[in-house]
């Protein structure tokens, strides 16, 4: 691939640096005080609100590459509906990481979640069935942070010590 | 190449890069958090919950629109 003849792809690639990395801060109230460091239930609910917001922008591109005429009717029924099922899915994970004790205490469902967003971006990554290569490497690196966003959510609840994970 | 073509992947790629500009202010602001740990934490399980109905009420608009059941 040639990155160097492509500012398309450039600027995607440039997006993704740029969003790995992103981190959770706090807003200093008071100048007199260090700003508290952010906590692990902050950090956890943050990584999965960015579940959301990647999916969200996967959902929006393949309709726009489906409206645009660059996808097989097919393509989209199959997508959509793919995209759906890890929606609704992420929707159940939500309020399991609410507290850290609840998320101790639903760790197999939260892993067969998080299991099922990533494994469902896999499929999305390897068959988006977008005719123009620009567009369907834009889509596959927006579904590529959703697995990650997903994946950093077991990191961190393994990193914070929380029983079985 | 086909003009019509050339323009019709220009526009793509154009609402390709809104999306993504979209999604990198979305992170970012998400990321901006106050000093009420617990007021954060229900703020991003809000905006988690919504963003989830958004995205599912938009596949299925879109999925009504290309002539396809609701899922």
């Amino acid at each position: 691939m040639k990155l160097n003849r492509n500012p398309f792809l450039c600027g995607v690639l440039a997006c993704i640096i740029f969003l790995a990395g992103c981190s959770a801060h706090r807003i200093q109230t008071d100048p007199a005080k260090p700003p508290q460091a952010i906590s692990t239930q902050e950090q956890l609910n943050y990584n999965n609100a960015q579940v959301s917001i990647h999916n969200r922008a996967v959902a929006k591109g393949i309709i726009a590459a489906y409206q645009s005429g660059f996808m097989e009717k097919e393509y989209f029924d199959a997508l959509s509906r793919e995209q759906i099922n890890i929606t609704r899915a992420h929707k159940e994970l939500t309020p399991l990481l609410k507290d850290l004790s609840s998320a101790a205490n639903n760790a197999a469902k939260i892993k067969a979640i998080t299991d099922k967003i990533a494994g469902s971006t896999g499929v999305l990554s390897a068959a988006a069935g977008i005719k123009n290569p620009q567009a369907k490497a834009a889509i596959q690196a927006e579904a590529q942070l959703v697995s990650s966003a997903a994946a950093s959510i077991i990191t961190t609840l393994q990193l914070a010590g929380v029983k079985g994970f | 190449m086909n003009p019509v073509l050339a323009a019709k992947i220009s526009a793509l790629l154009a609402a390709l890069s809104a999306i993504t500009l979209e999604d990198i202010l979305a992170v970012k602001q998400a990321g901006v958090l106050g000093p009420d740990i617990p007021a954060n934490i229900e703020t991003l399980q809000k905006l988690t919950a919504s963003l989830d109905d958004e995205t599912v009420a938009l596949l299925n608009q879109a999925r009504k629109d290309a002539g396809l059941e609701t899922v």
